[in-house]
């Protein structure tokens, strides 16, 4: 367990100083998904304000910006583990392989969560949306979301980087296995910025839990194929 | 002892290896030898875990390779398979852990083989902006971390000027001293060959075609099996 | 070995056709008209085998999927891929007579019913699956790739259909829809809905055992043409 740990922390930290050295992915994410917010707002008209409609396309938009922004991210540091032979190296070793995309996971959940802080600031400002009254929930709904979708792209990214086609094919891959975490995160999300109770988002919350565990699960199990030269 | 029984290899849809066996003792060195695409690379994957037989089995002290075993091996590949944004000592740092070398060991080790590989000093220079040179010994450095029992070189001084080249090769006449280790490297150049390993080993066409020791070889016996026709075809 | 192949199973493509033609007949002549729908109604008989035998075959490509991952058994591969190959068809199929059905009975080509929208979501994973294979050239790793998107794929259906039905429920939904249970069908469409469903899994199975012949055979010429360049 602790040689578990070690593994999955020295993936996170050298993920995460890669990253720190260049920051090119993160600003690449961030810049990326506020444009998407950007060009939705040009194509939705301003629409801000917290009746039930405006809501509801705050949700949408906020999520997708984040999946396309996510497909980048991805796309850029499983690039870097194809180039540097990181895959290789990773299977030449004795390291428990759902250690190592564990590992992978969280650096990816981090990097989301700092786009993601940015994204909400702007939607806050950009359509006077109320980010603040439920906070908590809202962080929660997004750490959930944030959880199943790294699971995923983490996944279908190694496998993706390594085809012909390099990066194009991840969402094409990636999203319609999606569908569930993006159907509840902008449910949640679209019930919590009016500030509405609890029970309206509790159930989408509990899609996503199960979602990520049989995801996080599954992907470990499999993720020593994905290594494989 | 490291062996492989009756290996073959697909690789796309040739076969790279065909029906190889070949047994490696402890303290044994050998160098594998043969023309570009004869299996030479493929058969030290193999040996490392990296790639699955298609057929028949490698085995490490009688057992299949499995996950524990790779802690017992050392790669030198052809890449040298560490990232190009972090120093080499971050890079170490990593795949030391990744090999699971107790962390209070790390820092000694490193600077260890840091020494005797002669890169102290460009130990917290990112990799990215290092000679081939000094990227082979900081990836020799990376496989010879975790004290492998099995060390796997392919093509260690392949495109090194003679300063780079002769500090590698002390080191890999060092482990060759090893009395419990196996040291398998592959190369072109025939006399470092001879010179170094106490086996030689021709590969042609995926398929053994010449094996005898280093006192009782020639350089024209070993060069004829180079040409071998590697046989029908299965 | 192939030519026993085919003639262990030669009969089977005349098989299916036979009782694809009596199908046929029973669709539209011996299955009585529904009264509420009129003759559209009969779609549904195509309709709903082709979504079973769908799910059949997305069934049987993760069981391939794991059992090649379990042998390392090229074989497996093969059968995966020639089910989900297979298998696509009949989501197609699916997809197309589903607002086909809907357009004269509820007045829309589609309404985001969530059995129809789970098919649709099907689709796009064995679409992707299918262009995951294509985009790959070394064949071991593709099996390997090929069959984690197979676990994965069918471990997500159900999330997806749960997740749809709830999203769904927050929609007014339209109002010719209702709950379509088997048991208040007369007999005579039970004879066309069996005899359809039987008619598409003897298809099917002709489908993917055609596929997978194609696929050896196709292993065995890239086989043949790589030792040819080889020497």
């Amino acid at each position: 367990m602790r040689r578990f740990f070690s593994v999955l922390s020295a993936v996170v930290e050298k993920d995460l100083r890669l990253e720190w050295r260049t920051k090119e992915s993160l600003l690449i994410m961030v810049v990326f998904a506020l444009l998407v917010l950007t060009l939705f707002s040009f194509a939705f008209g301003p629409g801000g304000g917290s009746g039930e409609s405006a809501r509801a396309v705050q949700a949408g938009i906020l999520w997708i910006s984040f999946l396309f922004a996510c497909v980048i991210g991805l796309s850029r540091t499983m690039g870097v583990e194809r180039e540097d032979a990181g895959f290789s190296a990773m299977y030449a070793s004795p390291a428990d392989p759902s250690a190592l995309y564990l590992g992978k996971v969280v650096s990816v959940v981090v990097l989301m969560g700092i786009m993601e802080l940015v994204g909400f600031a702007v939607l806050a400002v950009l359509y006077q949306a109320d980010v603040w009254k439920s906070a908590g929930t809202l962080a929660l709904i997004a750490i959930c979301a944030t959880i199943g979708i790294a699971a995923a792209g983490t996944l279908f990214s190694a496998m993706s980087a390594r085809t012909r086609t390099r990066e194009v094919l991840l969402p094409v891959l990636m999203f319609p296995v999606l569908v569930p975490v993006l159907i509840a995160a902008v449910k949640a999300t679209q019930a919590h910025l009016g500030g509405d109770g609890w029970a309206d988002s509790r159930d989408w919350i509990r899609l996503m839990l199960v979602y990520d565990v049989i995801f996080l699960v599954a992907a470990s199990v499999v993720f020593e194929y994905i290594l494989e030269e | 002892m490291l062996e492989a029984l009756g290996v073959s290899r697909r690789y796309g849809w040739r076969w790279a290896l065909r029906d190889l066996s070949l047994s490696v003792s402890p303290g044994e060195t050998i160098a594998l030898l043969g023309k570009n695409g004869s299996g030479k690379t493929t058969l030290l994957k193999t040996f490392a875990g990296l790639l699955r037989p298609t057929e028949g089995a490698v085995r490490v002290n009688g057992e299949p390779i499995s996950r524990e075993a790779k802690g017992r091996i050392g790669l030198l590949s052809h890449d040298p398979m560490l990232y190009a944004g972090l120093t080499i000592r971050e890079n170490l740092g990593y795949f030391a852990r990744l090999f699971s070398v107790e962390s209070g060991e790390i820092p000694a080790r490193v600077d260890l083989l840091a020494e005797t590989l002669g890169i102290v000093e460009r130990l917290d220079e990112p990799v990215r902006v290092l000679s081939q040179g000094l990227r082979q010994r900081a990836a020799l450095a990376r496989a010879l971390l975790h004290e492998p029992e099995v060390v796997l070189l392919d093509e260690p001084f392949a495109g090194l000027d003679p300063e780079a080249s002769g500090r590698l090769e002390n080191v890999v006449r060092a482990l060759c001293e090893g009395r419990e280790r196996i040291v398998a490297f592959t190369t072109h150049d025939l006399s470092k060959a001879f010179d170094m390993a106490g086996r030689i080993v021709v590969l042609a066409g995926g398929r053994l075609a010449y094996e005898e020791n280093a006192e009782n070889s020639s350089e024209e016996a070993v060069l004829a099996a180079f040409d071998e026709s590697s046989g029908g075809s299965a | 070995m192939d030519r026993n192949e085919r003639g262990a199973f030669g009969w089977l493509p005349v098989l299916a056709l036979c009782v694809l033609a009596f199908a046929i007949f029973a669709d539209f002549f011996i299955a009585g008209t529904d009264r509420l729908q009129g003759p559209p109604q009969r779609i549904f008989y195509i309709h709903v085998p082709s979504a079973w035998v769908a799910f059949f075959a997305f069934f049987l490509w993760f069981i391939f999927s794991i059992k090649y991952l379990d042998t390392i058994n090229p074989e497996h591969d093969i059968r995966a891929h020639a089910c989900a190959e297979a298998g696509v068809v009949f989501c197609t199929l699916v997809l197309i007579t589903g607002p086909i059905w809907a357009r004269p009975v509820w007045g829309v080509w589609w309404t985001w019913d969530a059995r129809l929208t789970t098919t649709l979501i099907l689709w796009m994973i064995y679409v992707g699956y299918l262009m995951l294979r294509a985009y790959m050239t070394e064949p071991g790793q593709r099996a390997r790739f090929a069959a984690v998107m197979g676990i994965i794929g069918f471990l997500n259906v159900p999330i997806v259909h749960m997740s749809v039905e709830w999203w769904r429920t927050l929609h007014p939904k339209p109002v010719v829809m209702r709950s379509g249970g088997l048991g208040d069908l007369p007999d005579s469409m039970h004879v066309a809905l069996w005899s359809t469903l039987l008619a598409f899994m003897l298809l099917f199975w002709c489908f993917a055992r055609k596929r997978a012949q194609i696929e050896r055979l196709n292993a065995r010429v890239e086989e043949a043409r790589a030792a040819r360049e080889g020497t």
